[in-house]
């Protein structure tokens, strides 16, 4: 039996839009269980992003409850956010978002200083092994702006698990990225996941939705579908490709 | 019409940058135009009530006995002469309200037609002065201002016949001798007590002290086109008037002194005012590069749309002129009002009261120039916007592109905040350098006013401008002999040992024919000189810079000076510094002065080294020698008068306050624009676990850095500028070579407040950190 992480129940968001509301989410129940890797999949404006923000509280909700560590963190305060970030959750976007004047080294180490019951010198271990894990020691020294697109997007990843978090947001990681990056960067998630870490992904790319363990699908709100998968393995990968297809076909995507 | 549409948008999005530019504008239009204002209503006030009262172009105090009638036909006959007038006075060297004494050449005159007076609470002028009953006087606004005393406060004057008392009627307008910054003071008595006194003094009159004196006013003939100091001079070399008499003054040496403090204080004002014009202008370059690397994508499509460069320049030439002209105009509405209210903060130094006149050709061509300045300015900065291709501008924008520093400060989990801040500051070093050069401008300027108060309240200051301070001053009623002074020495040192003391005296000798104060001292070594030696044998003298100037004259050159009734010739052996008489001064040894028929010392002073103990010394000097002279303490009181005190504060007060305005608007408008072209690494921060409040703290401490550095700077301009700039200003008063002295303080506290203001307010507007939410890095994507 899988121990839930996190789970949402009633979720709601709306934004204000010409004097009316846009209802983006609506009444989500959700739970999402340890070790899973749980790909959220749907057409454009059918709320993937927002779910996924709304769930690691990088934005509120406008009603409903999202329960982590058995609080409610739709109501937490910033401070306790902001500590959430730097200890039990990590993020990657699509567009990497490292710090541009710092090196891929120091992206990778600055949020691992927030986490005072590490040392400085833990931390920068745990980045030095990241780096090497993520295949991009040499170019730790470098500018994001000196290294291609698919190696900042590693870079991103280690900034993401620096702390080990105990889940991993990731929104359309692989959206900038050409098919040989696409692949990297999808390895390292798998293997990153089969070592137990938990991760919440968004997408678009029928590639990246192979990794999962969980296949959700999400329609004008709502979650309308679910496919639950084996542990990805690359000489399965026709079949669960076919698996897959047939599934978002239902779902009508 | 398309400019109209583009520039009303521009500045609906950039109120921010409009607003701020406006408001500095409004503070440097507003202060130039009441700096400009007030120093031309001081001195047109004084010009005015000169030619109401019809007083002379140049007055002279002369003991009754030297102006013989043949001296005077001599005036009065001179060709350049159109008439001149004499009256009787009472000379008194000493005067008292309250707990204040003034000690100086105070001439009692009955009272004169043609005076105005100020009504009951000093805020106009009446026409008309009541005649004075026995015990009555009236002052001028100096005197009120030196003693702290008004409209019916006991005044005591002391004279050779003994201490009168009188009740202060009035205070009257005494346009040539009434500042406070003139020693010489005429006071108006009743005809009684007049003739009371006289023959009181005439009683106890001796060959060397005698308080029966006449002041002459001379008055140039129509069409003569001397200035008055060469009026004086040609007078002199013909009739030997000033030669003969104690002192004399001038209109336009009268409007020098009367107008000292407000000229000192109103020059420091308009640099400060030009300076802050450049602060101006560096945040405007600021506004339009940041707003143009912000803007880089709009530009381009603007130009894809089939906008000229220059019709695109133009909406953002037009949208900063627009601020700087709205800006301007406002100051100058704000300033009207305020100009006179201004003006009457010198009234008790000036005596007089501002006008309200706005100097309105000065004021144009300094708003012309203004105007001028900005629009070169906003030009040269646009004209970067003609390289902006299109293609590129829409096709991945102007991008930040951060490259490596070579200041690489490590990224450390221990003060992570300071090193993320300074990481920040080496990799993007432009973004920050308008800001350290503007902290420097006003530090630099914080720092030099600070040095010019230091110079008001410090002894080491006021010795470095030539002067000597003591606590325990003595005024001799008779001459003193060698003897005397030993003996007075000997009494001093009961209470403390002495560190310095002089015996002098100050009177007018003629210097090549023209009157200058002579300063005698018994120990001349007591002066440090500046170039050469001061006069040790009796044939030297020393002279200011001024004088060398004025006069044309050098360490080496013979000069002529002449006492009441000798003329000898003397070599010029060093120069020194004096702020007496402005600078206009020399000095000469007492065996010198001698040579000329000048014997007496007439002021003493003892610096101590226990200066608490100068009240007793003081004490006991009166004590022992009460019949030949009277000592009294200063110890613990202001070196200057308190009035010069405020009035230097206030102008303190002015330049921090303004600095810090400036800190904040400057801050505001800085903060803001680095706060939009860093908004998308704000949200990284807060999506990898940085909270708000470090943010911000780290936002502040990046400023609090630059502040820091241009503060760094700023000490670094003071120390090679601030000396020059108020050696500049501060000639006026004779001030030629100023040992500039910094203490902590000096450097500390501009410094601290500056930078303590930056991070405060860059704290207080980082505040909008809060508003960044992390969804933002994905929408504007």
């Amino acid at each position: 039996m899988k121990q839930v992480i996190l789970s949402a129940n009633g979720l709601c968001k709306s934004f204000a839009h010409n004097g009316g509301q846009i209802h983006v989410l609506s009444q989500i129940d959700l739970e999402l269980y340890e070790g899973d890797f749980t790909v959220v999949m749907g057409a454009s404006g059918s709320g993937k992003s927002t779910m996924l923000y709304t769930l690691s509280g990088m934005d509120r909700a406008t009603a409903g409850q999202v329960i982590y560590g058995g609080e409610n963190i739709v109501d937490a305060k910033e401070k306790k956010l902001a500590s959430l970030r730097h200890s039990d959750f990590g993020f990657i976007f699509q567009q990497m978002h490292l710090v541009s004047n710092l090196s891929l080294f120091e992206n990778i180490a600055v949020p691992g200083y927030l986490n005072k019951r590490k040392t400085a010198s833990r931390v920068r271990e745990r980045a030095e092994e990241l780096l090497e894990q993520m295949g991009i020691a040499h170019l730790k020294s470098h500018l994001p702006s000196q290294v291609s697109g698919g190696e900042q997007q590693r870079c991103a990843i280690a900034r993401a698990v620096i702390h080990n978090p105990r889940l991993l947001f990731a929104d359309e990681p692989t959206g900038a990225l050409n098919k040989k990056s696409t692949t990297e960067v999808l390895d390292l998630l798998t293997s990153l996941n089969q070592s137990g870490q938990s991760i919440l992904m968004v997408t678009h790319d029928i590639r990246a939705a192979l990794r999962a363990t969980r296949l959700l699908y999400l329609e004008d709100g709502k979650v309308v579908g679910e496919l639950p998968l084996p542990d990805y393995s690359p000489e399965e990968e026709k079949s669960r490709e076919a698996q897959v297809n047939a599934w978002l076909s239902a779902m009508e995507w | 019409m398309e400019i109209v549409t583009l520039l009303k948008a521009n500045i609906r999005g950039k109120k921010g940058s409009f607003i701020s530019i406006v408001l500095l504008m409004m503070i440097i239009a507003m202060s130039l135009a009441i700096v400009l204002s007030v120093k031309e209503n001081c001195k047109n006030s004084q010009k005015a009530m000169l030619d109401e009262t019809n007083i002379g172009d140049m007055a002279a105090f002369i003991k009754t006995e030297r102006l013989s009638d043949a001296l005077f036909q001599s005036v009065e006959n001179n060709p350049l002469v159109e008439k001149a007038e004499h009256y009787a006075a009472i000379v008194s060297d000493q005067a008292e309200s309250g707990e204040n004494l003034d000690g100086n050449s105070w001439y009692l005159t009955k009272c004169r037609s043609g005076y105005q007076m100020y009504n009951e609470d000093v805020t106009a002028y009446k026409k008309k002065m009541p005649s004075l009953k026995k015990g009555e006087i009236y002052i001028p606004q100096g005197v009120s201002t030196k003693l702290d005393c008004g409209k019916g406060d006991k005044i005591k004057i002391f004279t050779i016949g003994g201490r009168y008392e009188f009740k202060i009627k009035g205070i009257f307008i005494e346009p040539l001798f009434g500042s406070a910054t003139i020693g010489w003071k005429q006071l108006f008595i009743s005809d009684e007590d007049f003739e009371e006194i006289y023959l009181s003094c005439k009683e106890k009159e001796t060959e060397e002290m005698s308080a029966d004196f006449q002041i002459v006013q001379v008055y140039k003939k129509a069409g003569c086109t001397l200035s008055d100091s060469r009026f004086r001079r040609e007078l002199n070399l013909a009739t030997g008037i000033t030669d003969q008499s104690s002192g004399s003054m001038t209109r336009e040496l009268s409007m020098h002194y009367t107008n000292i403090y407000s000229d000192i204080i109103l020059s420091v004002l308009m640099v400060f005012g030009i300076f802050l014009f450049v602060i101006v202008l560096i945040v405007m370059g600021h506004s339009v590069s940041t707003g143009m690397e912000m803007e880089y994508v709009n530009l381009g499509i603007l130009k894809a749309q089939g906008f000229t460069k220059n019709k695109i320049r133009a909406v953002w030439e037009l949208q900063y002129f627009l601020a700087i002209f709205t800006g301007t105009v406002a100051g100058l509405v704000i300033a009207a009002p305020l100009v006179q209210k201004m003006g009457n903060i010198f009234q008790p130094l000036t005596g007089f009261l501002a006008g309200d006149d706005i100097s309105f050709l000065k004021i144009a061509l300094v708003v012309l120039l203004i105007w001028l300045v900005s629009g070169l300015v906003i030009f040269l900065i646009t004209k970067r916007m003609d390289k902006i291709s299109p293609v590129r501008a829409i096709s991945g924008g102007h991008n930040d592109i951060y490259f490596d520093s070579r200041i690489k400060a490590p990224i450390c989990q221990r003060g992570l905040l300071g090193s993320l801040a300074l990481r920040q500051l080496t990799s993007c070093k432009r973004r920050y350098i308008g800001t350290m050069a503007i902290v420097s401008i006003l530090v630099f300027f914080m720092m030099t006013v600070t040095i010019l108060g230091n110079i008001v309240d410090s002894k080491s200051a006021v010795e470095a401008m030539g002067a000597i301070y003591t606590e325990c001053d003595v005024n001799f009623k008779k001459v003193p002999d060698d003897k005397t002074f030993e003996a007075m020495e000997k009494v001093v040192e009961k209470y403390s040992p002495i560190e310095k003391s002089y015996y002098m005296a100050g009177l007018y000798c003629s210097l090549n024919g023209e009157e200058i104060y002579c300063q005698v001292y018994k120990n001349p070594k007591v002066i440090a000189a500046i170039k050469g030696r001061v006069p040790l044998y009796d044939n030297e003298i020393a002279i200011t810079e001024l004088i060398g100037e004025e006069l044309n004259l050098k360490i080496g050159d013979k000069v002529i000076v002449a006492g009441v009734d000798k003329k000898e010739e003397y070599v010029i052996s060093g120069i020194f510094q004096s702020i007496n008489d402005t600078g206009m001064t020399f000095m000469i040894s007492l065996d010198g002065a001698k040579r000329i028929g000048i014997h007496e010392i007439v002021f003493a002073g003892y610096s101590l080294t226990i200066p608490a103990k100068a009240k007793e010394a003081a004490k006991a000097l009166n004590d022992s020698f009460g019949d030949i002279l009277e000592a009294e303490s200063s110890a613990g009181e202001n070196i200057m008068e308190d009035t010069y005190v405020m009035a230097i504060n206030a102008m303190k007060g002015i330049i921090f306050g303004f600095s810090i305005l400036f800190a904040l608007v400057v801050v505001s408008m800085i903060c803001s624009k680095i706060f939009l072209q860093e908004k998308i690494n704000i949200g990284i921060y807060k999506a990898v676990g940085f909270n708000t409040f470090q943010l911000r703290l780290q936002f502040a401490i990046r400023f609090f850095m630059v502040s820091l550095a241009g503060s760094a700077v700023g000490a670094v301009l003071s120390l090679f500028f601030s000396g020059k700039m108020l050696n500049s200003i501060l000639r006026m008063v004779g001030i030629t070579n100023l040992a500039v002295r910094y203490t902590l303080p000096t450097v500390i506290v501009p410094a601290a407040v500056i930078s303590a203001c930056f991070f405060l307010f860059a704290f207080f507007v980082s505040g909008k950190v809060r508003r960044v939410e992390v969804r933002e890095l994905i929408m504007m994507e």
